[in-house]
């Protein structure tokens, strides 16, 4: 240490004292630059990786060569890093908070101003077979493995930031190791259950002509129109779509992330991060809509999901073009009684809908 | 109290490999991991310089910033440990490293990430200093045993430094001043810096540190 006199280093004090006074908010060491020359902190290591960043010929990425093998060894700085922790950090958890706190604090609005879309009419003594047993297994599968995915990635994302102050270190630690586990199994068991769907829905979601005219209408969620529809409205066809190349981004994105072996470096593992986290709360805002309607925005939509058959008066107000279809071709609408016999027993192998 | 850091001074790295096979041997690191490296850039021609790499003990830490689960701590020394039972192995802190530090075995199913290793400069982890424990997940505690890195300590060219940072930087200025050359060979960058100084000042920063 240099010797300071006492009188000096007085000095320095009330120095500082004044300019805490005037000001706050100023730092202690600046307030100290005013009588003094300060105290260099030397990093020679900042000056050094500056000039590797600044050197001649230096590329984005850098890449130098190494002896040491491994995804980007021979990179000796990327700053892109601190992009995508910003990205992570100060875009997509507080965006996500926003956007998915904004979708259920809609929902419920919307459930408050509108209530619950009745049957008109109320039910009817009459229902037709909607989805069959490999149907329903379909998306079934696929909706748990979706649900199961989005808990256990909400986890990873929130989990920090809400749940470890509240569950304490241990238990927390404890509920991220489960949902990493879990999120990498349910991942490529959601791309294949996701393929099955496809597979079974996909000639009742191509677009058709009444599509336009549905969406101009509105779907019928505001005012009193029931637009035309056939089997899936668009609004279904809409979700199937998402829901198909959502995720199978997702799992395209998911795997490079998950497994080491793909080869994918640092910048795409980054770019694999923003786009699987970014689809994944359009996905997650676009399934709360959906599970809304499902259960508590209209009655009787969860019916034929549940049992495999709807309610005529259902399906005749929101499924209009199919059940007519139906009608001509002779298909199964029988009455509610007859229903517990024919669990189980659908005999022919089309799909109720495969003509419509 | 000290704050470590680690310098590599590229006048000096001959790229010999020493310090990646010395840190690997001391902690007996699992295959294909490497918690330090040498890269080497312009790789035969004019200007072609060495650095050895590792975790550099960041202050604001973005790998910290990051993790999910909140498994990093820097210690008293300022060394940026991390917790491997509570590591869930997302890998997002080699995302957020500028230096590519932390390292992944692949011992999950079909090669899924296992828990992050990284360098401890030589530190250990959040077990009891010197335990087998602590060995077995992080290798050796050496800075507990009073000792520095070892990677630096056997670097024959003393191009690897490893220390309280006001002595490395000490050292690293006084070679700056020796042979008037810069960081990586390309003008009197230090000199700019740091010559322009008032002796005082310069003074001050030297002595603090042998305190
Ligand atoms: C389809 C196959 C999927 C695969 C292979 C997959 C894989 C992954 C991987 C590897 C991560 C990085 C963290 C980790 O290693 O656990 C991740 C994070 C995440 N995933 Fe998935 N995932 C899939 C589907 C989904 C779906 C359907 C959702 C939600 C609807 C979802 C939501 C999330 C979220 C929110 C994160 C956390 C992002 C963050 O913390 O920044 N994932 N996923
Ligand atoms: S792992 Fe990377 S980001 Fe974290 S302290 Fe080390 S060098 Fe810094
Ligand atoms: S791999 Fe481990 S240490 Fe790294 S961010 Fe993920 S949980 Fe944290």
């Amino acid at each position: 240490m240099r010797e300071t006199t006492p009188i000096h280093r007085g000095g320095v004090i009330l120095l500082l004292f004044a300019l805490c006074l005037a000001n706050p908010a100023v730092p202690a060491a600046e307030a100290v630059a005013g009588g003094e020359t300060p105290i260099v902190v030397p990093n020679p290591g900042s000056d050094l990786w500056r000039a590797v960043r600044q050197r001649e010929g230096a590329t984005a990425e850098m890449p130098g060569t190494s002896q040491v093998k491994g995804s980007d060894s021979g990179t000796l700085i990327d700053a892109r890093g601190e992009q995508w922790r910003r990205y992570r950090m100060e875009r997509l958890i507080p965006a996500a908070g926003w956007i998915l706190g904004g979708v259920l604090i809609v929902l419920g609005l919307f459930r408050l101003v509108r209530g619950q879309v009745p049957i008109e009419g109320g039910r009817s003594a009459r229902r037709i077979l909607r989805y069959r047993m490999a149907e329903r297994i379909a998306h079934w599968s696929m909706a748990l493995l979706f649900l199961l995915l989005a808990a256990t990635g909400l986890v990873m994302l929130f989990g920090r930031t809400l749940l470890l102050p509240l569950l304490g270190g241990e238990s927390f630690g404890r509920l991220a190791v489960l949902s990493k586990g879990t999120h990498d199994i349910a991942g490529p068991l959601f791309f294949v259950a996701m393929g099955w769907m496809f597979l079974r829905f996909v000639s009742r979601n191509l677009p058709e002509p009444g599509d336009l005219r549905w969406l101009l209408e509105g779907g019928g969620m505001v005012g009193d129109r029931h637009p035309s529809a056939g089997f899936f409205n668009t609004g279904e066809k809409i979700v199937f779509w998402l829901t198909v190349l959502g995720g199978t981004l997702m799992a395209v994105t998911g795997l490079l992330m998950l497994l080491p072996l793909l080869g994918a470096d640092r910048f795409l593992l980054q770019l694999s991060h923003l786009l699987h986290s970014a689809t994944a709360v359009v996905l997650m805002s676009a399934i709360l809509g959906h599970i809304y309607i499902a259960t508590l925005g209209m009655e009787g939509a969860m019916d034929a999901m549940k049992s495999g058959w709807a309610d005529l008066n259902w399906a005749r107000q929101h499924h209009d073009r199919w059940v007519e279809e139906v009608e001509r071709h002779g298909g199964e609408i029988v009455e509610a009684g007859e229903i517990a016999g024919k669990a189980g027993q659908e005999t022919s192998r089309d799909s109720p809908g495969a003509s419509a | 109290m000290a704050r470590m850091k680690f310098y590599c001074d590229a006048e000096r790295c001959i790229e010999c490999n020493g310090c990646v096979t010395a840190c690997k041997n001391e902690h007996e690191v699992p295959w294909g991991i490497n918690r330090r490296r040498v890269v080497t850039i312009k790789d035969g021609e004019p200007g072609e310089r060495s650095l050895s790499v590792a975790c550099m003990h960041c202050s604001d830490a973005p790998c910290a910033a990051v993790c999910p689960v909140d498994c990093f701590y820097t210690t008293g020394d300022g060394v940026v440990l991390h917790d491997k039972e509570i590591c869930i192995g997302c890998g997002y802190c080699f995302y957020a490293c500028p230096f590519g530090a932390p390292q992944f075995p692949a011992d999950g199913a079909f090669g899924t990430r296992g828990k992050m290793d990284k360098c401890t400069f030589c530190a250990g982890g959040p077990e009891e200093d010197g335990s087998p424990e602590e060995q077995r997940k992080y290798g050796r505690n050496r800075l507990a045993e009073g000792k520095l890195p070892l990677c630096a300590e056997m670097c024959a060219t003393k191009a690897l430094l490893a220390g309280d940072a006001n002595v490395i930087a000490d050292i690293y200025r006084q070679r700056v001043i020796m042979r008037g050359a810069s960081v990586l060979g390309t003008g009197g960058l230090f000199r700019d810096r740091y010559l322009r100084m008032s002796p005082a000042a310069d003074l001050r920063g030297a002595s603090s540190a042998k305190e």
